[in-house]
């Protein structure tokens, strides 16, 4: 079934969208969708799998929505999403979001509204679109901020959304707040916590979660944004506490070296991000910056005894962006990401196949050619140290891998 | 017959209202957080619609950098990410300049674009103040 949709999508996206840029049902319904074609070339190190390393076309993206004006105030709008990405995302169809949207106040200078349903989480610039070609700088998006490991996490609530903004003499303000769940596929969260996949799972993500932004009337382009998330989720179904001490005894009598992870009695994650990201347009140029820390409280049950760590993880970006001609964009990216901030060797966050897990830094440069309204070609190359944003997969933890890494990209994009 | 300001004649690009709107002129500022889909209502209370031109004209292009005082791909950009995170729509594509008259003639609230120096008839024009 899943093959069969993937490969009608394409023919089927550029049936209907043939002569529009979007197609219009009538004035209160509207559709989009868009399709990628990717080709990753990383030789150094795995990029969500093995291909890539000899290049691989195993990156796609495919993504259709729907939005219907019921009335004046009320809307509702839905996506469905697939990403294949070798052995890191399997290219199902998920729902993206889905929600009804009611404004309940709204003059000309003031908006006042509520979202229910499954809403993306507009955490910093790119979060909530992430997924989307067109909206993204480059291939991917920053990935000290928006590293794998939390994409799951924090994509989108499950739950409730306040939106509002304002135009005061002095700029444009705008807030949104969320509460709910997310509901969690994969070890991907595993991974991240314990460099492995380990008995029991972690599932459900409590989230709540306030964006502030603000653009002041000036004379210069400037944009502020600030995001706080607090992220909650639990081991469960971990094995119990005489089941752990079963297995270590017999691992203890047949001499197996002592890793934690497989006597894990518990596990609870409470982190805090603090996000602020700020953006400048001069002429031709968009330059932006973000700074993130997440405050993260990690606890452990090992065997029934309980570890309590508190790491502070911490990154930045700065990138620019050019607009060379109505057709051609160039880009160049630095940024630095530290798992944990007093540990920017990232020494202590070493893993087994995995030493340089704890920091990141990386420079990409890449160039976007819009071919016409829905079509664009990029590419990319991102040279790397350290490896905190290598994609997460089941399976890389038995993989070694090297602190010095390139990666190559093309992307072919089809939007309406 | 309309009343045009020299400075519009010669700018080329008229800014269009449905008649029934009831300013007679429009800040930069205010244009553009029109059609940036922030401001959804006119002082009035009447629903603003939204209309322009494929992003590939030129059209569309000199109206962005010359009256909205933004960078095309800026807009572009806040389309994208209210059409593909659900939090909002794009403005309506019309094909010409004909649609465009048609639309902002026929639909109340309606707001759009013109570059031409031709008599039209209507539509209200709106002196924009930069």
């Amino acid at each position: 079934m899943k093959t069969i949709i993937q490969k009608m999508a394409l023919p089927l996206l550029l049936a209907i969208s043939a002569n529009a840029y979007a197609m219009e049902i009538n004035e209160s319904v509207q559709l989009h969708g868009f399709v990628s074609q990717g080709y990753i070339y990383s030789p150094d190190n795995v990029f969500a799998g093995d291909n890539a390393k000899d290049g691989s076309f195993d990156f796609r993206e495919f993504g259709l929505n729907a939005s219907w004006d019921a009335t004046p105030k009320l809307r509702f709008a839905g996506q469905v999403l697939s990403r294949t990405m070798d052995e890191a995302a399997d290219g199902s169809l998920k729902v993206d979001f889905l929600l009804a949207d009611y404004m309940a106040y709204s003059d000309d200078t003031t908006t006042f509204g509520v979202r229910v349903g499954r809403i993306k989480n507009a955490l910093g610039l790119y979060n909530s679109t992430r997924d989307i070609p067109s909206s993204r700088p480059g291939i991917t998006v920053p990935n000290a901020i928006y590293f794998d490991s939390f994409r799951d996490a924090v994509l989108a609530t499950d739950g409730l959304n306040l939106y509002g903004s304002h135009i005061a003499d002095m700029g444009a303000f705008g807030f949104n707040a969320y509460v709910g769940s997310r509901e969690l596929e994969g070890p991907t969260m595993e991974n991240y916590l314990f460099g492995q996949d380990v008995e029991g799972e972690v599932k459900d993500v409590d989230l709540k979660m306030l964006q502030l932004t603000f653009k002041p009337e000036s004379e210069h382009d400037f944009n502020f944004g600030l995001s706080v998330l607090q992220v909650n989720a639990k081991l469960s179904g971990a094995q119990s506490i005489t089941e752990a001490g079963t297995k270590y005894g017999m691992d203890l009598m047949a001499s197996k070296p002592f890793y934690y992870q497989n006597y894990l009695t518990g596990a609870e994650l409470d982190s805090l991000f603090a996000l602020v990201s700020v953006q400048y347009g001069y002429q031709d140029w968009l330059f932006t910056a973000e700074y993130l820390n997440i405050f993260s409280e990690v606890s452990y049950e090992v065997l029934g005894n309980k570890v309590t760590n508190k790491p502070v993880s911490e990154a930045f970006s700065l990138q620019a962006e050019w607009f060379t001609t109505p057709q051609l964009h160039t880009l160049i990216r630095y940024e630095e990401l530290y798992l944990v901030n007093t540990d920017k060797d990232g020494s202590t966050s070493a893993r087994p196949n995995d030493t340089y897990h704890g920091y990141g830094k990386g420079l990409t440069l890449g160039a976007k050619w819009l071919i016409d309204e829905s079509w664009t070609v990029r590419g990319e190359m991102s040279v790397n140290e350290g490896t905190a944003w290598v994609p997460v997969y089941e399976g890389i933890g038995d993989v070694e891998l090297k602190q010095h890494w390139n990666t190559y990209g093309l992307q072919l994009t089809y939007q309406f | 017959m309309l009343w045009l300001p020299a400075q519009m004649i010669s700018a080329e690009t008229v800014v269009i209202v449905n008649p029934q709107i009831k300013i007679d002129n429009i800040s930069s500022k205010s244009l553009g957080r029109i059609y940036a889909m922030q401001v959804k209502h006119w002082a009035d209370g009447q629903p603003i619609k939204v209309f322009t031109y494929s992003t590939q004209k030129e059209t569309y292009r000199d109206f962005v950098i010359s009256e909205i005082k933004m960078q095309p791909h800026q807009l572009e950009r806040l389309w994208n990410r209210l059409i593909f995170t659900g939090t909002g729509r794009a403005p309506v594509v019309v094909g010409n300049e004909k649609e465009m008259l048609e639309k902002i003639r026929t639909t109340p609230g309606a707001i759009g674009y013109l570059e031409t120096t031709e008599n039209f008839s209507g539509v209200k024009s709106l002196e924009v103040e930069k």
